[in-house]
């Protein structure tokens, strides 16, 4: 799947930065070189480069998804973006004992403050959260209003991070799992699953074919429950209280399908490094099949009428996900191999990457190993994107829009807080 | 499908809720009644709003706590909502092992919010930090920052469980309205 990393010189990485092509799908570091996942022809293209007297020439100018990157790689490990367009900080709010945790040697703590929003002195501002009301994960969203339309919307988040990469560090694939299962919760068996990718793709370790057609049974029964979630969200917003009920009825009955065929209602840790952590219970396999027909069988009658704009586009792709995932499920639930369903993992060192398709996008993990423990690594979420699609999406439209434009994207801010 | 077809189907499925099973554990109830007499705290009788506040959570307490909300769990039906600020919130419901970017929001709230101001922490992580004990992010359970009534544990806990606490908690509360207003 993977083009090994290549380390490029200063002038290579410059020549790279100045162009627009490939884009960029991750930036993150270790204590001595910056990584940039690039996508290139649809395959991932992991690019590096030495950190020299504590920075690297920026990718924001030319890719300016790379800032909130940039903005966080500074925050962690303290290497400064040369020329970046926005240096204000983004995980670190003032409030740590320390700065640059992940550095070789952190700092004396930063000072605190509320961050600068800049807006035009015409607009304005109209300041929401971290506590939303409702229930909401904990972002804060400022908004610049001129009369009821939002000119521009800015999130500032960091508010739930917990530091989940310095805990990975030092310990092995298996224990490193469980923080990788909370990176995110909605999306927590595509984090674990590509967490397990990485350290399978570092340690070249075959996975026994019944645990990979669990594991792809868990990854969509996960996208139908999460996305149900989102989609009984839009429809509270909408006020499609009827559809809502039943968006809520089938999420309920996927994850209890799911609680009877692996103990989790999430499939929280069912996924680890090498394989899945048991086979499934007996007769789980049909309990997720019963579930799964049932809402194949009504989920042609759940239109959303009355939805404009973005909530409408985003119902527009999130229905048919539901159904792909019912489809590719079912698939999988009656082509189940016979087997075990873990390899052991060797102790060994290397450097992997994995990859799985979350609910709310592609998920990407890195690792690299050092004789059996976790030297370094990351691991994207797909609200990095999300957060911005929201601000493009709120520009000049209606404040009063908000609610259900951001029911509809079904973003959660831990996946990128980390 | 027509709107008479779509009418006639819903009077037929009938209604999705399920009966109350999740009952308030009766040693739950009466260890809360007494920290609201041992406070001098009157309870609010049958009725709780709550605000929620996400101190650092994954969203997976956040996925059981809308199942709690929604239909088949139905939250509301016991007469407890959640609201959108402190300013009228009887309960302050954390999630989330507390980030130290989160403290001073969870101050406010809790500082903000009108007596008797109970506190319930929802999650391993709300318990006690959970898996993210020791970090330099985090300052451990919802302990660490505000005083805590009620721990509901799991990882994350099912809605039956969420909704046994609540209802414990709700329990109480009436109680010790009854106690207060019959002297």
């Amino acid at each position: 799947m993977m083009r090994p990393r290549q380390v490029l010189s200063r002038e290579e990485w410059t020549a790279m930065a100045g162009r627009p092509e490939p884009p960029l799908l991750a930036l993150w570091a270790d204590t001595r070189e910056v990584h940039a996942l690039l996508r290139d022809e649809e395959v991932p293209l992991l690019v590096s480069t030495a950190v020299e007297a504590g920075g690297y020439p920026a990718l924001s100018p030319v890719r300016p998804s790379a800032a909130r990157f940039e903005r966080m790689v500074h925050d962690l490990w303290g290497h400064q973006a040369a020329g970046g367009i926005d240096a204000r900080p983004w995980l670190d709010h003032g409030r740590w004992a320390l700065s640059a945790p992940m550095a070789q040697r952190p700092g004396a703590a930063a000072k605190a403050g509320t961050p600068e929003f800049q807006f035009d002195d015409d607009v304005d501002q109209v300041p929401l959260g971290p506590v939303l009301g409702g229930i909401q994960p904990a972002s804060h969203l400022r908004l610049g209003v001129r009369g009821d339309r939002v000119v521009r919307l800015e999130a500032r988040l960091g508010y739930t991070h917990r530091g989940c990469l310095t805990l990975i560090r030092g310990k092995s694939p298996r224990a490193a799992a469980r923080f990788a299962a909370r990176l995110a919760g909605e999306a927590t068996v595509a984090h674990a699953l590509a967490f397990a990718r990485a350290a399978e793709d570092a340690l070249n370790c075959d996975v026994p074919p019944r645990a990979l057609a669990w594991r792809d049974v868990m990854l969509e029964v996960e996208r139908a429950a999460t996305l149900l979630d989102v989609a009984a969200s839009v429809a509270e917003a909408a006020g499609l209280d009827g559809v809502a009920t039943r968006f809520a009825w089938h999420g309920e009955a996927v994850r209890r399908a799911a609680d009877a065929a692996f103990g989790h209602r999430l499939m929280m840790d069912c996924v680890v490094p090498g394989g899945i952590a048991a086979d499934a219970a007996s007769g789980g396999g049909a309990a997720i099949d019963r579930a799964l027909v049932a809402l194949a069988a009504e989920l042609p009658a759940l239109a959303m009428p009355g939805l404009a704009g973005h909530a409408q586009a985003a119902a527009a792709r999130r229905l048919p996900a539901i159904e792909g995932a019912v489809h590719l499920a079912r698939g999988l639930l009656a082509t189940l191999p016979e087997g075990p369903v873990s390899a052991a993992l060797p102790v060994a060192s290397g450097e992997g990457l994995g990859f799985a398709s979350a609910p709310g996008g592609p998920v990407w993990h890195w690792l690299r190993l050092d004789h059996g423990q976790i030297a370094s690594v990351f691991m994207c979420d797909p609200a990095w994107a999300g957060f911005q699609a929201l601000e493009v999406a709120m520009a000049g439209a209606p404040a009063e829009d908000l609610a259900l434009v951001r029911a509809s994207f079904g973003l959660s801010s831990a996946g990128a807080d980390l | 499908m027509t709107a008479w077809r779509r009418l006639a189907r819903t009077l037929v499925a009938g209604p999705v809720t399920e009966p109350a099973t999740a009952k308030a554990d009766a040693a739950t109830v009466a260890s809360l009644a007494g920290r609201l007499d041992a406070a001098g705290q009157g309870g609010l009788g049958r009725s709780l709003a709550i605000l929620h506040i996400d101190a650092g959570s994954c969203g997976g307490c956040e996925l059981e706590l809308r199942a709690v909300v929604r239909a088949v769990y139905d939250l509301e039906r016991y007469g407890i909502r959640f609201v959108a600020t402190p300013l009228h919130a009887d309960v302050l419901l954390v999630t989330g092992a507390v980030t130290r970017n989160m403290v001073e929001a969870l101050e406010l709230a809790h500082a903000a919010m009108p007596e008797p101001k109970l506190v319930v922490a929802v999650g391993d992580c709300a318990v006690d930090g959970g898996v993210f004990k020791g970090s330099y992010a985090v300052t451990g359970g919802a302990g660490t920052t505000v005083p805590v009534d009620l721990l509901i544990s799991g990882c994350p806990p099912a809605p039956e469980r969420i909704l046994a606490g609540l209802r414990a908690l709700l329990e109480a509360s009436a109680r010790r309205a009854e106690a207060v207003s019959s002297r």
